[in-house]
């Protein structure tokens, strides 16, 4: 089925006509506007805040400091716990210290924004300035600076893997690769940025908090555990989400805020997040060094493997933690099989923003360490990089495979992917064609990438094991309205991606309905039923689809006895067959769904012990992860300036069944687009006093239309096991697998000799600019 | 400072202030929303529309300088009850995902289109000229292709 074919995305149709309505577009009556004042400071004890001017004048109505905070709102609740994980009590606005330039000082709501700010700049605040520390690396050192000086040094936790011996594969290898590779710090940038609106809602004698969130029922709990308030009184709606990324998966500070001063003015408060303060008060993604040395014997098979990830977690431990880093860990291994390792991951604290999610979560930084290990391992032996990674895939009769770190590879057929890419792309003649043209004078080569991708994230179980703090499952209720047609509540929050579509299909499917007939409702907690971890980690078809699904079978199932009873059939002689129950030997005897849903809500002759209502739900915890995978090919051409110009992409994947081909299309070009922007030019900088470079979009690269290469894409389809329609996850496919893949299309390009371009730093630019 | 405007087709006069941005008096003062801000430095193309038929930055415009002018969002160039062909190609070649670029692509493609020399442009030129508005998460394919359904209609 092509795009076209496909039933229009009723999102989409709202869009385009500028119809959506993201949290900046909600009007409420007496609303106030906030904007907070934030640290221009890296590291300083906060010695005065004078706000007395500011609050004096006309239009501000309140005006909250750190101090205030501190005594009335319970800290910023942790997401990820790991083992041994050291605490902060981070709140929602700095009192005594600032340990980033950005973290929020002062709250001003006034009648007007612009009044707002004008308070702002009459604040006063004496900072004690502090030695501040930015990268990783130095604030590992013993003599640094510390953040919070009841930890011993600056890490927030570690784990660590160790399988095999793996000392002894080193010694007996024939052939050893070190590195060391870095993705710098990136924005995940959703064109809409963070924005916060709370209104007091009198009725449930509490609060409703519109936010661009991917995690309604997480900032549920986080505004209700600051505020000291049960949870049901709150209410949190995720209105049409401007994209995410990561980046709005994490609870904020503000939205604590936003709720306690709305509460306390009896009024609705709304904040929008400006681009300028997004660089700074959002949370970035990667800043990760992974160190990482393979070990392989004279046949080039993987014997075992050495690594560590280092995250910079920025100033504070809270949120997502070092997830990020533990999730590259778990990942290293990716699609091979490595008989030994011995993996650390780790994250400290630094004086800049604090990290959380991006589109990847650690998956593409380990992923450019991999496989460019993987080439350099290549080149030493003089064999295809291609066949290298042949010898090393896990074979689809091994599936499902227990890797070594423990991460189950549910299925897939690797090998045939990956040659069925190559021959796609022409590679080995790509490989001969940019080999002449090297010797011709031009700089042009060819480069690959395997990755994996976790997806479904889930078992919680799984979650509970790694310290999430949160279940892993995800709740759908399917209900048939009297009139015929039916309204599905998900867990999910849709956020550009159409999620919401193919759950409208996949209710369609199983109904037998027109997909008219399906609308899915999202984002709002007083509506859909409690999922703790929403959507992220790509799991918004696979999990949300699969508890769907379940809904569906028992709405079907009553279907069919309610049927057997109005039809005085057996209940085994009927089949659901477009839009009605009909007896499979005489399809005269029939009941519409319309028909049985009057029945079931009219409920004057049910079957006995039958429940009124045509209404179910199923909570369906995943029983393992979906491992998506594939192979990204490349070819580059180095401008005498080192520009890198990518000439074309071929990406080759497996997401297990897809349910709308389109979404996919879209997930893996969106994905590649943020992973060129990764590969070569998104970064953000900081000064070593901790100063930000990077606060606004004209310093900050991301790809426009003229800046994508042609892309061609080769889908393959292995069902999961795992999963009643077999699909997985392929919100970050996209972007995992594009850095290493260019990078190493860089290093072929330049193996005439002129090795100009550093290839260990992602964005490659850095390579360039040299510095930090 | 009074000013008026032709927005939409219609003439409205305005009071505002000499610092306020177009794009403020559309989404707070007039509540046309449709009009996006997504960085209020020029740089993201969000918050594009029509000014005397040529695509502009609202979040660079003030409102007292566009006095007289005729101003189209996107409000104005939604039929009542259908799409715009542009908006069905949006619809059928997946330039949608999140939204929030939309109305400015829908913009700036309705101005090419009625300057009316895209349709011998190649897919270069065409991806340039596209290059005026950000989107974070379609990579473009779609959008490229729905502009060349609009601007370049193969008969
Ligand atoms: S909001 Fe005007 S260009 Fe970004
Ligand atoms: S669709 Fe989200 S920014 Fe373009």
């Amino acid at each position: 089925m092509s795009a076209t074919d496909l039933p229009p995305r009723p999102a989409a149709l709202r869009f385009v006509r500028g119809e959506g309505q993201y949290v900046a577009d909600v009007r409420l009556p007496h609303m106030l506007h906030a904007f907070i004042l934030r640290s221009p400071e890296a590291h300083a004890k906060l010695e005065a805040i004078d706000t007395d001017e500011a609050a004096s004048m006309t239009g501000v109505r309140l005006l909250v400091t750190g101090t205030e905070i501190a005594a009335a709102t319970a800290p910023q609740p942790i997401v990820w716990d790991l083992p041994g994980q050291r605490r902060a009590e981070t709140r929602s606005l700095a009192h005594d210290r600032v340990r980033y330039v950005g973290e929020p000082v002062a709250l001003i709501v006034a009648d007007s924004e612009r009044i707002a700010r004008r308070a702002a700049a009459r604040i006063r605040v004496r900072y004690g300035k502090l030695p501040a520390v930015t990268s990783a690396e130095a604030a590992e050192a013993p003599d640094s600076p510390r953040l919070y000086e009841d930890w011993p040094d600056n890490v927030v936790a570690r784990a660590n893997w160790l399988v095999g011996d793996v000392d002894a594969a080193f010694e007996h290898a024939a052939f050893v690769t070190d590195g060391v590779y870095i993705s710098r710090r990136m924005a995940g940038l959703p064109l809409e940025a963070r924005a916060v609106l709370a209104a007091p809602d009198a009725a449930r004698n509490g609060l409703t908090v519109w936010t661009s969130t991917q995690a309604p029922h997480q900032v549920r709990a986080a505004v209700a555990s600051c505020l000291r308030m049960p949870e049901h009184r709150v209410r949190v709606i995720a209105p049409d989400v401007g994209g995410a990324f990561g980046t709005k998966s994490c609870v904020y500070g503000e939205e604590t805020l936003m709720a306690y001063a709305a509460r306390k003015l009896r009024r609705p408060v709304r904040w929008i997040e400006d681009r300028h303060e997004s660089f700074t008060s959002s949370v970035p993604g990667r800043d990760e060094t992974v160190t990482l040395s393979l070990a392989f014997d004279a046949q080039g098979i993987l014997l075992a493997m050495r690594g560590r990830v280092l995250l910079n977690k920025g100033a504070e431990p809270y949120a997502a933690s070092i997830g990020s880093a533990w999730t590259g860990g778990m990942m290293l291994p990716g699609g091979y099989r490595v008989p030994a390792l011995a993996i650390e991951a780790l994250g400290v604290v630094t004086n800049t923003t604090p990290t959380g999610a991006f589109r990847g979560y650690g998956q593409p930084e380990v992923n450019f360490a991999v496989e460019s290990a993987f080439d350099e391992a290549a080149r030493r032996m003089q064999i295809d990089p291609a066949e290298l990674r042949r010898r090393n895939l896990v074979r689809e009769s091994e599936m499902p495979f227990q890797s070594t770190t423990g991460l189950v590879l549910d299925s897939g057929r690797y090998h045939a992917l990956l040659d069925l890419a190559l021959a796609k792309f022409g590679w080995d003649a790509a490989r001969e064609r940019t080999a002449r043209e090297r010797s011709g004078g031009t700089r042009s080569g060819v480069g690959l990438a395997f990755y994996v991708e976790a997806t479904n994230m889930g078992p919680s179980p799984l979650c509970g094991m790694v310290g999430v703090r949160s279940g892993g499952f995800d709740v759908c209720q399917v209900r048939v309205e009297p009139s015929g047609q039916v309204s599905v509540f998900t867990g999910q929050t849709p956020m550009g991606q159409g999620v919401e579509a193919a759950l409208a299909q996949l209710c369609a499917e199983e109904l037998t309905l027109p997909i008219e007939d399906v609308v899915v409702i999202h984002g709002d907690t007083a509506s859909c039923a409690y999922t703790g971890y929403s959507s992220g980690g790509s799991r918004g078809a696979g999990v949300g689809g699969s508890a769907l699904i379940g809904a569906a079978r028992k709405v079907k199932h009553k279907l069919l006895l309610l049927a057997a009873h109005l039809l005085d059939a057996n209940a085994a002689d009927l089949l659901l067959v477009q839009g009605g129950v009909q007896h499979r030997d005489d399809p005269t005897r029939r009941r519409s769904i319309t028909d049985l849903a009057q029945a079931a809500y009219l409920a004057a002759s049910l079957p006995a012990g039958m429940e009124a209502g045509l209404d179910e739900r199923m909570a369906f915890d995943p029983p393992a992860l979906g491992i998506s995978y594939g192979v990204a090919l490349c070819e580059v051409a180095l401008c005498p300036d080192l520009i890198v110009r990518v000439r074309r992409i071929l990406f080759a994947h497996d997401c297990g069944r897809q349910i709308r081909p389109d979404i996919v299309e879209g997930q893996i070009i969106g994905g590649i687009a943020q992973g060129l922007g990764t590969a070569l030019y998104e970064q953000l900088l900081y000064e070593p006093d901790g100063t930000p470079r990077t606060t606004s979009l004209r310093d900050y690269d991301i790809p426009f239309a003229a800046d994508m290469p042609p892309i061609e894409l080769v889908h393959l389809e292995t069902p999961s096991p795992f999963f009643p329609h077999g699909a997985k996850g392929v919100g970050e496919s996209g972007v995992i697998p594009i850095p290493a893949a260019i990078a190493n299309a860089v290093r072929d390009a330049q193996s005439s000799g002129d090795a100009s371009l550093r290839l260990d730093t992602v964005p490659l630019i850095a390579g360039l600019l040299g510095g930090a | 400072m009074r000013v008026t405007l032709v927005l939409n087709g219609d003439a409205r006069t305005l009071d505002v202030d000499t610092t306020e941005r177009l794009c403020d008096t559309l989404r707070e003062r007039l509540d046309l929303t449709a009009t996006h801000v997504g960085c209020s430095e020029g740089v993201c193309g969000a918050c594009t529309i029509l000014l005397d038929d040529t695509p502009a930055r609202a979040c660079l415009a003030l409102t007292v300088q566009c006095d007289g002018a005729r101003v189209e969002t996107l409000e104005g160039l939604t039929p009542a009850d259908a799409l715009s062909p542009a908006q069905q190609a949006f619809v059928q070649h997946g330039a949608v995902q999140c939204g929030f670029c939309t109305p400015g692509f829908l913009a700036v493609i309705e101005g090419l289109r009625r300057q009316g020399d895209a349709a011998s442009w190649d897919e270069a030129t065409l991806r340039r000229e596209l290059s005026t508005v950000a989107c974070r998460c379609t990579g473009y394919d779609g959008i490229v292709r729905a502009a060349r359904a609009v601007l370049q209609p193969t008969p």
